[in-house]
């Protein structure tokens, strides 16, 4: 096999060596991805009565050993400082010590903190003075959004996801972050530094759960960020842990939904969905002045977790019969015995089997051993989950909803070695591990148990046939799973990474530079196992095969493959590292260099990043001529190539112009390049082939040999602080992307053993550009207040990797003209308002009182009107749905994503006191979340272009069905109560549903001692 | 004092205190390592095992034409033989019980004094199965009768629902190389039951299980318009019974074997 090797710059074909010694070059510099972690503190300090700079004076950082002493400007630059909050304090021989608190220190940014010392003289004790938080952050060549801690507990969501999406240019739609019209792909996601994007699944993601009281900040960069950031072309979203702290603090939070109305009761018009969360912190010195602890241990749970609009059901059916004692007996229709009925009521507020269960463990460990620290950080989440999906059919079969168990854990190791004042060395080393499997709750790892009846017989299931489960109810066409009902196929997955990172910095005069290396190797293993009656059906018929593994496995490969989805794991699941089902190592690399010159009216931030991608995927060795052992049903060695590499420079470039200290200009260009999510290119063997033979319809076919996504991206700001309260940011973005995923046809040439096939390619391209303004009013008078709001125009030729389904199964084409895309949000916004009370004001009742409220709304996205050319395959009771994996029978009227969704508003409420009670500070509060209870309309029927009527009712085919024996007029009571009230056929068909979520409160308390 | 202050004080006296530390460092990594190893969820457990043992439960009755003793053995496909040792004409083996074997294809070895033959059968997964050997020489065949699965109760053969307390089943197969049978009537001593099975039974074919009422019968064989030979048979209740006619019609013989 020969390696592919593939070398751009700004995309186009350079030579290898050049390459090669640039590489070399950057890393005999010294290099890294140290990524974010860290920020800066420089100021000046000036005698205060003549306003002389103090040369030499004392600058420190309390609770650290960082400090600087200043030069012969007075000015001084302390670096590399974990984020957090800081005390500052300035000393100098004849002056009395001047401390700063409240300072804030943000990660890759410089917080100036300036000190005016009087003299001994003048003042005889240390001065305290409190800084506030900068409205423009002066040193940012981008747009970037601080989310801090305080910013994190007063809003009324505990999720981090739904944080980040208030920040302009990031929206989310059908529960997925997207930031500035790239795909959720393509936004990248830190912890600690640590690269913890999700490079795995298509709707993007971070690995790893946090605590929300575990961060110190939230870092979004909705682009334009420096030559560091890789592997995300849209958006960086960066968190970083708190540090333990000098003395010992406690945190104790316990929050609820559930008011005595869980199940199905209303409390203040609102349903309790099972929620509970605890969350215990504790941080303090483990070795004073050495060694810190900051950990956090949080259970979260939910009955329900992702609540949706949910009615109980009817009173009477049509014909007057009371649903809640009417009998309804099987049709048969579906092969199950006509003298079983069920009494058909569901209670209203809760869908059962969707509980989730979480236990997360967050924490850092900080030793400074100055010129040494080091620090550990660690996040580890343990979840359970019922995958019952918003599906009212199981509510006669709560017994088999299938269970899935994840767990993740990242570790992060970070040494930081201080060379000088000046000058650091930093590395990382991380590691990640995330596994999970998905089974069936009552059988569990002994997968043949799952079909077999003699198995489920000792659990009362009652099967058909050895292996053929109970006959699905169907009451006038509507099909409820009779107990016992498998609903589980058995899977799971391993998926780690090691990582390290090296990265130099020093500071030359107003140059700060840096250069750095990072390199991540993944281990990725997956497997998977379905179609189980067939499986047990054809190990049991042939007991030869079966009495032995080499000839079982034979069996499997020629009679069962299509039941099997398995690497890095063999067919029986055992872990393998080579040989036909070996893991996947995908290698992602970087070295970058970084210059950060810092003078008074000029940030100059310019950077080349150098990227190596091995995406390890499957390369044909003649996509043209595919060849496949139809025996075993694999792909020879012959027919295989080994997947190619990427080489990449990406160039950066970013500008600031503090005009004033109160006007700052940036602009930013820059190159980015990343791999596609790779759950694209990863199919087991005998999955591969499948799809290669092309019996069916697949809409998830495999990218062979897929090459980079690459960026090219703009963006213009301006910010300008017009009080000593407030201030606005204005940015603009332009971007063109490329090489995007999407689902197409494959012609091979003749005498292939196929004429044709499917696969996902690089062939979208998208141009995205946009306004970001937001506005934001520092606390006077009690009030503070936030306005963001997104000028959005996102075009692409597709939207996701799988919107060419539906055409090329039809006619081999897929669009390439530019449409708008799904999850363009033309306006979109929030408003951010609190009002609070502060210590000693307002009176016992209202001191330290405090309300807000949070408005997001947005103006709707683009959808395609069409009809479905009947009900085709489809069962009656999904009304002819176009179920978004097969849009075949779509037929579009008029141009595609030409049509909106209607706009969008959700207010959320917070309210909260803290009362001391005992020496210990308690805050009480409760959070309304879609406070008006309103119903928003975020998806359609694309048929009607209503979330309330698909039409199906009044169609010729309706007409049909309630005429015949089977469906009668009770079926468009069903249709009405099951489909149009609670979109069963749309979780079905379109995997989403139409509305948001309704109302739910919370009431918790925090006390911190 | 607060309690930091008093840690930190405690942390600084003597040796205690670098072991207080040490101790202190452990502790925390020490928690961390175990939560890690007690708390991932485990994904190393095998969820299909490699190979399988299925088995399935035989009888060998020999009513080959001419074949007063065979000796039987059954050979698998990995050489493996089970022995069913000498049967005797009209006799099964084992007697009165059925043999568990590996489940798969068989290849069965039926020597007697006028030669070794084979037959290739199947022994189908969990499934209790009578093999008839039957038929004059150059005509002999296998026939195999799958009776239920072998877990399943004796009086719950393939699904169906129990037979009544007082009832018992009764199969039926020709083994005779040329008679025809159209069909059995039994009449039962004792109790007011006579049952027909019209049922037109070819050589080498069978009937399938019928139930009837627990008594003491008596068969009469019934080919065209004619008594082809009777016999006897007492049937308990919640039993299952294979009648076998079998030999030429001139010697036309019967037996009726207990299967379960």
């Amino acid at each position: 096999m020969t390696k592919k090797k593939f070398n751009y710059f700004g995309g186009k074909i350079m030579i290898r060596k050049f390459y090669t010694i640039l590489f070399f070059a950057l890393i005999s510099f010294s290099l890294s991805l140290a990524q974010t972690g860290s920020g800066r503190i420089a100021g000046k300090v000036i005698d205060k009565q003549t306003g002389e700079a103090l040369i030499g004076a004392n600058v420190i950082v309390k609770g650290t050993n960082f400090g600087a002493a200043t030069d012969a400007n007075g000015e001084f630059l302390i670096t590399h400082l974990p984020p957090g909050t800081y005390s500052v304090r300035a000393s100098y021989i004849g002056y009395q010590d001047v401390v700063v608190d409240n300072v804030r220190v943000v990660s890759g940014l410089t917080s100036e903190v300036n000190f005016e010392l009087p003299s001994q003289e003048v003042a005889t004790k240390t001065v305290v003075i409190v800084a506030q938080k900068p409205l423009v952050e002066k040193t940012a060549t981008n747009a970037i959004r601080i989310i801090s801690s305080e910013d994190i507990n007063s809003l009324p969501t505990r999720s981090i996801d739904a944080i980040v999406a208030l920040q302009p240019g990031v929206v989310q739609l059908n529960g997925v972050t997207y930031i500035r019209g790239s795909r959720a792909d393509e936004t990248g996601y830190t912890l600690e530094g640590a690269d913890v994007k999700n490079i795995l699944n298509s709707s993007g993601g971070s690995l790893v759960t946090v605590t929300p009281d575990a961060l110190q900040e939230v870092l979004v960069q909705a682009g334009g960020y420096t030559a560091q950031y890789g592997n995300a072309n849209a958006g960086i979203v960066s968190q970083d842990f708190r540090t333990g702290t000098d003395e010992y603090h406690f945190s104790l939070r316990a929050e609820t939904d559930n008011f005595g109305n869980y199940p199905g009761e209303e409390f203040l018009g609102t349903y309790s969905y099972g929620y509970s969360d605890y969350v215990v912190t504790a941080s303090g010195p483990i070795i004073k002045n050495k060694l810190k602890l900051f950990v956090s241990g949080e259970n979260n749970f939910t009955r329900d977790f992702n609540p949706h609009f949910f009615y109980g059901n009817p009173v009477a059916y049509s014909d007057g019969a009371l649903f809640d004692t009417t009998k309804v007996y099987d049709t048969g229709a579906l092969g199950g015995n006509k003298e079983d009925y069920r009494i058909l009521k569901w209670q209203p507020g809760n869908i059962p089997g969707r509980m989730r269960n979480r236990y997360t463990l967050n924490g850092t460990l900080l030793y400074d051993g100055n010129p040494l620290l080091i620090r550990l950080a660690a996040a580890f989440t343990w979840q359970r989950r019922q995958r019952g999906g918003p599906n009212l059919f199981n509510l006669f079969n709560q017994e088999r909803i299938g269970l899935a168990d994840n767990s993740n854990l990242l570790l992060n190791l970070k040494l930081t070695y201080l060379l000088g004042s000046n000058s650091y060395l930093d590395a990382h080393v991380n590691y990640y591990n995330g596994r999970g499997k998905s089974y069936d709750p009552v059988f569990k790892d002994d997968v043949m148990a799952y079909s077999d009846s003699l198995e489920n017989s000792k659990y009362g299931f009652q099967y058909r046939t050895y292996t053929n489960g109970p006959a699905t109810f169907d009451f006038y066409g509507f099909p409820f799973n009779r107990p016992g009902t498998r609903l589980s196929n058995y899977s799971k997955f391993d998926n780690s990474y090691i990582g390290g990172s090296i990265a130099y910095t020093t500071q030359l005069k107003k140059h700060a530079l840096k250069a750095g290396a990072s390199y991540q190797r993944w281990t990725v293993r997956s497997y998977f196992v379905g179609r189980l009656n067939s499986v047990v059906r054809t190990i049991r018929d042939n007991p030869e095969l079966a009495s032995n593994r080499d000839s079982l496995e034979f069996l499997i490969g020629n009679k069962m493959y299509r039941s099997f989805n398995n690497y890095g794991y063999d067919v029986f699941g055992n872990e393998v590292d080579d040989g036909l089902f070996a893991p996947k190592h995908p290698v992602l690399a970087s070295a970058y260099i970084e210059d950060r010159l810092e003078v008074k009216d000029l940030i100059l931030n310019l950077g080349l990043r150098y990227d190596y991608i091995n995406m390890d995927s499957y390369a044909l060795a003649n996509p043209k001529r595919p060849v496949i052992d139809e025996e075993k049903h694999i792909l020879p060695d012959s027919a295989l190539s080994e997947s190619s590499t990427y080489s990449y420079i990406s160039p950066r470039l970013g500008l600031s112009f503090p005009v004033t200290d109160r006007t700052v200009f940036h602009l930013q260009y820059g190159k980015f390049v990343q791999s596609p999510s790779l759950d694209i290119a990863y199919k087991g063997m005998y999955r591969a082939v499948e799809i290669l033979q092309g019996a069916n319809m697949f809409p998830d076919p495999v990218a062979y040999d897929p090459q980079p996504i690459r960026t090219t991206s703009y963006e213009v700001g301006f910010a300008q602080q017009f009080s000593d309260y407030a201030a606005v940011d204005i940015t603009a973005f332009y971007k063109d992307i490329k090489g995007q995923i999407q689902y197409a046809s494959i012609v091979t040439d003749p005498g292939a053993f196929t004429s044709r096939y499917v696969a996902y390619i690089n062939q979208d391209f998208a141009t995205t550009k946009g306004l970001e303004v937001s506005l934001k009013l520092r606390r006077v008078e009690r009030v503070s207040a936030q306005v963001n709001y997104t000028y959005s125009d996102a075009k692409g030729t597709n939207s996701f990797i799988g919107s060419g389904v539906g055409s090329v199964n039809v006619n081999n084409e897929v669009p390439t003209i530019l449409l708008p895309l799904t999850y363009n949000f033309t306006h979109s916004g929030s408003i951010f308002f609190d009002y609070r009370f502060g210590e000693n004001d307002g009176g016992p009742i209202l001191e330290r009182l405090g309300f807000n409220v949070l408005i997001n709304f947005n103006s709707g996205h683009p959808y395609t009107v069409a009809k479905q050319l009947g009900l085709g395959q489809a069962q009656a009771w999904t009304g002819g749905l176009i179920p978004s994996s097969d849009t075949r029978g779509r037929r579009p009227i008029g141009p595609p994503n030409s049509s909106t969704t209607p706009w969008q508003f959700n207010v959320d409420l917070r309210v909260d006191k803290t009362v001391n009670i005992g020496g210990f500070d308690f805050n009480f509060y409760f959070y309304v979340q879609n406070l008006f209870n309103t119903k928003n309309v975020i998806n359609v029927y694309q048929k009607t272009g209503n979330a309330y009527d698909d039409g199906f009712l009044h169609s010729p085919d309706a007409e049909k069905i309630l005429a015949s024996k089977r469906f009668t007029e009770r079926f468009a009571d069903l249709y009405e109560a099951i489909n149009l009230g609670n979109r069963q056929h749309v979780f079905s068909t379109y995997g989403y549903d139409l509305f948001g979520s309704p109302r739910q409160i919370r009431l918790g308390v925090l006390v911190n001692f | 004092m607060g309690l930091s202050e008093k840690l930190i004080k405690s942390n600084t006296q003597g040796g205690i205190m670098l072991k207080n530390r040490k101790v202190r460092i452990l502790f925390t990594l020490g928690v961390g390592i175990v939560l890690y190893l007690t708390g991932c969820v485990d994904t190393s457990v095998q969820p299909i095992p490699d190979h399988f043992d299925f088995r399935s439960q035989v009888n060998i009755v020999n009513v080959a034409e001419g074949v007063s003793q065979a000796e039987v053995s059954l050979v698998s496909k990995d050489g493996s033989t089970v022995s069913f040792g000498n049967i005797a004409f009209g006799a099964e083996s084992p007697a009165g019980s059925f043999t568990e074997v590996a489940a798969g294809s068989k290849t069965m070895i039926f020597k007697h004094s006028g030669g070794t033959e084979e037959f290739k059968i199947t022994a189908d997964t969990d499934r209790k199965i009578r093999y008839f050997v039957f038929g004059p020489a150059g005509e002999r065949d296998v026939f195999n009768f799958v009776q239920r699965y072998t877990f399943q109760t004796k009086g719950s053969p393939n699904s169906e629902k129990f037979f009544p307390k007082d009832s018992c089943q009764i199969a039926f197969f020709n083994g005779s190389s040329d008679a025809t049978i159209d069909g059995f009537i039994a009449v039962a001593s004792g109790i007011d039951t006579t049952v027909a099975f019209p049922k037109t039974i070819g050589m080498g074919k069978g009937a399938a299980y019928s139930q009837i009422k627990a008594a003491d019968y008596r068969f009469y064989v019934i080919s065209g318009s004619d008594t082809l030979t009777t016999f006897t048979a007492k049937l308990d209740q919640q039993k299952r019974y294979t009648a076998v006619i079998y030999d030429a019609t001139a010697n036309i013989k019967s037996k009726v074997f207990t299967d379960d």
